[in-house]
């Protein structure tokens, strides 16, 4: 009889998960399930209401990445309006972003990844965490501090305050920057690339030494998306979409994303209320593809900036020989390599004139348009704001295809590869649970921003028969 | 003493954000401007108020983060007023540091933040945290009528705790 394992780790009222693996009796895991609950309702909250609220509703939904959520609602409703940020607005938008990025990215390396590189998957959890990497490396950890603080003061500089900035407007922004804060915050700029670089050299460290486990660990083909420029160079604010498909070729290139429906479908499974979105032509599950900074540096042909670029083409030599990378652990990498950019790219904006420039808004003419998507490339990955109105502005219909939906195929993939290589048995091991967790950890979901509440988030994992005998339990947390 | 109330959740999903009306109550009764007319705590603590022997700072958050840790440091007291889902109407829990975060989601807990605290700079303050238990979390302003009459509890709890000193000074 198969047997399924379970995971439970999240006990918050949103963003539940839990991962089942369910095994056949030659002991190997048929199929993993990663469950989350997305919340839906809060798309149906926004109907009815006049689409220029929506920046700011929208990053209600996140206290991690509310920037991404803020600037893809404000270049939806960007063509709700009708109006074209001027090239002062832009710069302003793409600079938040930047902060944002290297704020959760940096966050995301130093404090939730750091532990499983640099203390290893098999230490005690007492000490594989935040903690352990300070007391491990102190002044790694304050500078890994220091690197997000710099993002949220990019945020807070142009937003006037470093969460839920509300700044973006139909057609520009509210505020601008002055030349003494750029000036300020692009001094600190070189300190912070050298703090990327030391977690690249920690990470490569680890790499060379742990070859053989990055190898086997969660490495799979799947399809790769991202915005790009019109040259192919990745990009982060703006761009058109491209797909590029398991062996490295272009499958749709400059994709308008305002027709993202025509090429993009939701496949609905019974046991999750998360959609898999995947490329039509491909069919699923066979084009489900993976976003975020690894999906990303699949998809893209070069890097704009030149400390960026020159790591990218390290990136390229661990690159299989269609010059893809499946290995999922390689996502830390390209992380780091997507903060180089992020950095390189506040410090060109903020050496430049235009930011500074007081033409920060763009007349409305007054027309609406019925429909607006607005995408961005968050953190996470890929992130889609769609809108439609009625003709005095009321919403009509939302609909928000989250990053971490987009890679739920990947993360459920990774779970049943990490889950066959290292289930013991009917016995749930603490070396199962830790690669469990790094498999999930390297994608970076964003599972529970929106509402907490007390109390340590368990992870439960249990060892069941279908007809719901626990054979095994194991409680972390 | 250097005591230091923050109010964290989510006002937007209503029962979550009992930290922040008990932070808006506290600014009221101390004379400082009602939350909804500030933006986000001062960068440079200019919102501090003398009580007595005591210096108090009042901080609301959506969550708890990494960042927290430089000013929790700071504090001789902390006091944290949260929402919590099962349980108690209302819970007083001291918190020791403990280090382990979230294995999936980028949730610090007050136990994780202590330790953060603890390693990062040296020191971390004896820490209560007063919660209710929420009964809605829609997305709408407002508590529920029942939460409402737990907040009003722990503005009450928390102000005999911050004040209490003052008085017997």
């Amino acid at each position: 009889m198969p047997t399924r394992y379970v995971v439970e780790p999240v006990t918050r009222i949103e963003g539940h998960a839990k991962i089942t693996c369910i095994v056949g009796d030659d002991g190997q895991v048929q199929q993993a399930r990663f469950h989350v609950v997305e919340f839906r309702g809060f798309e149906k909250f926004c109907e009815g209401r006049h689409f220029s609220e929506m920046p700011t509703l929208t990053e209600r939904i996140c206290g991690i990445c509310p920037v991404s959520h803020h600037l893809a609602s404000a270049k939806a409703i960007d063509i709700l309006a009708d109006s074209k940020p001027t090239s002062t607005a832009y710069l302003l938008r793409e600079l938040m972003h930047m902060g944002q990025m290297t704020q959760s990215h940096g966050m995301h390396f130093f404090h939730l990844a750091g532990p499983d590189l640099i203390m290893g998957p098999d230490a005690d959890p007492a000490i594989r965490n935040v903690v352990g990497v300070i007391q491990a490396n102190p002044e790694l950890a304050v500078r890994a501090v220091q690197l997000r603080k710099w993002g949220q003061e990019i945020i807070a500089a142009i937003g006037g305050r470093k969460v839920h900035p509300n700044v973006a407007v139909p057609g520009g922004m509210a505020a601008g920057i002055s030349r003494d804060v750029g000036n300020a915050l692009l001094a600190e700029a070189p300190r912070h690339l050298e703090t990327v670089l030391i977690g690249i050299d920690l990470l490569l460290a680890w790499v060379k030494n742990n070859l053989d486990v990055v190898k086997r660990f969660a490495v799979f083909p799947s399809y790769y998306g991202g915005l790009v420029d019109p040259h192919g160079a990745l990009e982060l604010y703006d761009g058109n979409w491209r797909l590029t498909d398991p062996r490295g070729r272009v499958a749709v290139d400059q994709y308008d994303v305002q027709r993202y429906l025509d090429i993009v479908g939701e496949h609905v499974e019974s046991w999750t209320t998360l959609k898999f979105p995947y490329y039509l032509e491909a069919g699923y599950p066979d084009g489900c593809y993976r976003v975020g900074p690894l999906g990303r540096l699949n998809n893209s042909s070069y890097l704009k900036t030149p400390r960026a670029q020159e790591e990218f083409e390290k990136w390229k030599s661990f690159c299989n020989a269609d010059g893809v990378q499946e290995a999922t652990l390689f996502y830390h990498y390209a992380r780091l390599i997507e903060t180089i950019f992020c950095i390189e790219r506040a410090q060109l904006i903020l050496s430049g004139d235009e930011v500074y420039g007081s033409d920060i808004m763009a007349a409305t003419p007054g027309r609406l348009k019925p429909r607006g998507v607005g995408v961005i490339e968050a953190p996470r990955g890929t992130l889609w704001h769609d809108y439609t109105i009625d003709e005095n502005g009321a919403l009509t219909n939302v609909n928000l295809i989250v990053s971490t939906g987009q890679n739920n195929p990947a993360m459920c993939k990774s779970v049943e590869m990490v889950a066959n290589t290292f289930l013991s048995g009917n016995t749930i091991t603490e070396g199962m649970l830790n690669r469990l967790e790094m498999a999930i950890r390297a994608h970076d979901p964003c599972l529970s921003c929106s509402t907490h509440a007390i109390g340590q988030m368990p992870m439960v994992v249990e060892v069941v028969t279908e007809d719901g005998t626990v054979l095994d339990r194991a409680v972390r947390g | 003493m250097t005591i230091l109330v923050i109010g964290y959740g989510n006002p937007s999903r209503m029962d979550d954000g009992v930290g922040w009306y008990v932070i808006d109550q506290l600014h009221r009764r101390w004379g400082l401007p009602p939350l909804e007319l500030l933006s986000e705590p001062a960068a440079d603590g200019s919102d501090t108020c003398r009580l007595g022997p005591h210096s108090v700072r009042c901080v609301w958050l959506q969550q708890l983060d990494l960042d927290t840790a430089d000013l929790v440091a700071a504090a001789d007291r902390l006091l944290l007023v949260d929402a919590h889902l099962d349980g108690e109407e209302i819970a007083v829990i001291e918190v020791e540091p403990r280090p382990v975060l979230g294995p999936v989601t980028h949730v610090v807990t007050p136990a994780a933040l202590l330790a953060l605290a603890e390693a990062t700079y040296g020191r971390a303050p004896r820490t209560t945290l007063y919660t209710a238990r929420g009964e809605r979390f829609d997305f709408a302003a407002g508590l529920s009528p029942e939460v409402q009459t737990r907040a009003d509890a722990l503005v009450r709890a928390v102000l005999d705790e911050v004040e209490a000193p003052v008085c017997t000074s």
